[in-house]
C-alpha cells in the first residue's frame, strides 16, 4: 500500500511542477497569430498559441507591418516545408521597421526563415529561435543596432538553382548562436556559416559547423564585410578537412579577431588583425 | 492502479510548452501615465503607454523593493518633442529630499523619446541594489540610462539613437555607477544645428566595478566636442569591450581616460587617436 502512495506522491509533485509551467499564460499578448498568412499592423506583443503552417510558395507567412512589435512564438512552429524546394516564401518578414523582436519561434522550410529587411531598419532583436530546413538563409537582418543571439540554425540549404546558402546573414551583433549544417543544391557550392555585414558589429561566442562543400566549392565559417568588426571566441569546426576559410575578415587593419578556434579548414583565417588567443588545427 | 499510474506518467512527461509572459506575479499594473509606484512588489505593463508631457516622470518609483516589468511593451515620449525634459522611468528618490530607494529593478521595457529614458539616482541617502536589464532605450534626448548609488548592475540593454536635443551640447548612452555587462550603445549625436557636441557612449562612475562585453559605436562628436567610448576611472576593470567610432576621433578617448586607474584587458578600439587612456596593467588590448 505504501509503495503506490509514494509513487502517487512523486507523480503528484511532477504534476505540480508541470502545472506551474503551464500556469504561464498569454495575458500579455496584444493579439494572436492563429492562421497564415498573417499581417501584424498594430504595435505590441503578438503571440502564437499553436503551430501554424502554410504551403505558399511566395510572399510571407507572417508580415510585420509596423514598428515596435514583439512576435513571441512560445516555441510553436511556423512551417513552410510543404511548399517544396522551389519556394521563395519568407517565414517572418519585415522591411524598414524599427524595434522588431522575434523570439522563441521554430521556423522551417522557407527560403528565408526570419527576414528583417531594409537598410533603414534598426533596433531588432532575434533571439532563442530554432530555424531548420530553410532553403537559402536561416536569419537575415538588415539595418543597424541589431542583435541576433542564442538562435539555433540547422540544416540550411537546398534552394533550387542556388550554389550559396547562409546560416546567418546579418547586420547585427551575432552572439552565442549555433549554425549547424549549411549546404547548397548546385555545385560548386559555397556554404556560409555567418555573414556579418554593417559596421562595428561583433560575432562572439558562436558555433559554426557542418558546412558541406560539393564540387570545387569552398566553405566560409564567418565572413565579415563591415568596417571595424570584432570576431571573438567563436568555434568554427569542420569534422573532416574542408576547402575554404574559417574566418574571413575585412582587413588586417580593420577586423579584430581574438580567441577563436578553427578546425579542419584549409585556411583558418584571413584578413584579420590577429589578437592573442586564436588557435587552429 | 497500474493503468492510473501509466496515465499519470504520460501526463507528466508531455512536452511543456512555454507560454508567453504571465501576470500572475504582478502586484499591480501601470495602465496609464503619469504613474507613481508607492508599494513594494512587481509592477507590470500589459499594453503600450504614451506620454506627451515635457517635464516630470512618466513612471515614478517611490518605494523600496520594486520590480517594474514592462513585458516588452513600450513607454513612449516622442510626442513631447525633441526639447522634452521628461523622464521615462524615474526612481531612487528625489534629489535633495534625503530619501533613497533600495532594490529597484527595471526590465523588459522599450523607452522612447524622453529627455532621459531611465533614471535611478538616490537622493542624499545611500540607495543601492538597482538592476536595469533587457531594455531598449531609443531616441532619448540627453541620456538613455542614468544610475547612481551603489551595488548596481546594468546589463543586456540596447541604447540606440541617443541625442538630438536642440541646444544640447552632450549626450550619454549609459551613465552609471554599476557593473555594466553586455550592453549595446549605438548612435549618439547632437541636433543638426548644434555646432559643438560631445558624445559619451558609457560613462562609468564609482570604484571597483566591471565593464565587460559592452559594444559602443556610432559616436558623433562635433566642433570642439569630444567622443568617449567607455569613460571610467577609479580601479574599475574594463574587459572585452568593443569601441568603434564611425570616423577618426582625435578629441576624447576610446577607453578609460578619466581619472586613471582602470584595468583594461582584452578590449578593442577602432578609430580613436587615443584608444586607451590612463589604463594601468593593460593586457591583450588592440586598436587600429
Amino acid at each position: 500500500m505504501l509503495r503506490p502512495l509514494i509513487l502517487l506522491a512523486l507523480l503528484a509533485v511532477g504534476i505540480l511542477v508541470t502545472s506551474a509551467r503551464a500556469a504561464e499564460g498569454y495575458a500579455n499578448c496584444t493579439g494572436f497569430v492563429d492562421t497564415l498568412p498573417a499581417t501584424i499592423s498594430t504595435q505590441g506583443v503578438w503571440c502564437l498559441r499553436h503551430d501554424v503552417s502554410t504551403a505558399v510558395t511566395s510572399g510571407n507567412a507572417i508580415t510585420i507591418a509596423t514598428n515596435n512589435v514583439t512576435l513571441d512564438c512560445n516555441d510553436f512552429k511556423v512551417g513552410g516545408l510543404a511548399a517544396g524546394t522551389g519556394s521563395t516564401a519568407k517565414g517572418i518578414y519585415a522591411v524598414d521597421r524599427l524595434n522588431i523582436t522575434v523570439r522563441r519561434c521554430n521556423v522551417r522550410g522557407f527560403r528565408y526563415g526570419i527576414h528583417l529587411d531594409g537598410s533603414n531598419g534598426s533596433g531588432h532583436l532575434v533571439e532563442d529561435n530554432r530555424l531548420d530546413f530553410n532553403l537559402h538563409s536561416g536569419i537575415v537582418v538588415g539595418g543597424r543596432s541589431n542583435r541576433v543571439q542564442r538562435n539555433r540554425v540547422h540544416d540550411t540549404g537546398g534552394a533550387n538553382g542556388s550554389s550559396q546558402s547562409f546560416g546567418l546573414f546579418v547586420a547585427a551583433h551575432a552572439i552565442d548562436n549555433t549554425v549547424d549544417g549549411v549546404f547548397a543544391a548546385v555545385a560548386p557550392t559555397q556554404p556560409r556559416g555567418i555573414y556579418l555585414v554593417g559596421d562595428a558589429n561583433e560575432a562572439r561566442g558562436n558555433l559554426v559547423r557542418g558546412l558541406v562543400v560539393d564540387g570545387a566549392g569552398a566553405a566560409s565559417g564567418i565572413i565579415v564585410t563591415g568596417e571595424h568588426a570584432t570576431v571573438s571566441r567563436n568555434r568554427v569546426i569542420a569534422s573532416v578537412p574542408v576547402n575554404g576559410t574559417g574566418i574571413i575578415g575585412h582587413g588586417t587593419s580593420n577586423t579584430f579577431c581574438t580567441g577563436n578556434l578553427v578546425a579542419n579548414f584549409a585556411l583558418p583565417w584571413n584578413a584579420c588583425q590577429l589578437l592573442p588567443g586564436n588557435d587552429s588545427h | 492502479m497500474s493503468r492510473l499510474l501509466v496515465l499519470l506518467l504520460l501526463a507528466t512527461t508531455g512536452h511543456g510548452v512555454r507560454a508567453a509572459e504571465s501576470y500572475a506575479n504582478c502586484t499591480g499594473f501601470v495602465d496609464s501615465v503619469p504613474a507613481v509606484i508607492t508599494a513594494a512588489g512587481t509592477w507590470c505593463l500589459r499594453h503600450d503607454l504614451a506620454s506627451t508631457a515635457t517635464s516630470g516622470n512618466a513612471i515614478s518609483i517611490q518605494a523600496d523593493n520594486v520590480v517594474l516589468d514592462c513585458n516588452g511593451f513600450k513607454l513612449g515620449g516622442l510626442g513631447a518633442g525633441a526639447s522634452t525634459n521628461a523622464t521615462g522611468i524615474q526612481g531612487g528618490g528625489s534629489i535633495g529630499s534625503g530619501g533613497s530607494q533600495y532594490n529597484v529593478t527595471v526590465r523588459n521595457c522599450t523607452v522612447r523619446g524622453f529627455g532621459t529614458g531611465i533614471s535611478i539616482i538616490p537622493g542624499s541617502g545611500n540607495g543601492s541594489g538597482y538592476l536595469v536589464e533587457d531594455n531598449l532605450l531609443d531616441q532619448n534626448r540627453s541620456a538613455g540610462i542614468l544610475i547612481g548609488g551603489g551595488r548596481n548592475r546594468v546589463q543586456r540593454n540596447r541604447v540606440i539613437n541617443t541625442g538630438g536635443r536642440p541646444g544640447g551640447d552632450s549626450a550619454f548612452g549609459i551613465r552609471a555607477s554599476a557593473d555594466l555587462i553586455d550592453n549595446i550603445v549605438d548612435g549618439i549625436a547632437g541636433d543638426a544645428d548644434q555646432v559643438n557636441f560631445s558624445a559619451y557612449g558609457i560613462d562609468m562612475g564609482g570604484e571597483g566595478y566591471q565593464a565587460r562585453g559592452n559594444q559602443v559605436s556610432g559616436l558623433h562628436n562635433k566642433g570642439s566636442g569630444a567622443a568617449f567610448g567607455l569613460l571610467a576611472g577609479g580601479s574599475n576593470v574594463l574587459s572585452h569591450n568593443r569601441i568603434v567610432a564611425p570616423v577618426a576621433v582625435t578629441a576624447g578617448a576610446g577607453i578609460c581616460g578619466y581619472q586613471g586607474g582602470c584595468v583594461c584587458i582584452g578590449n578593442t578600439v577602432a578609430n580613436f587617436s587615443n584608444p586607451f587612456s590612463t589604463c594601468v596593467n593593460p593586457a591583450d588590448n588592440a586598436s587600429h
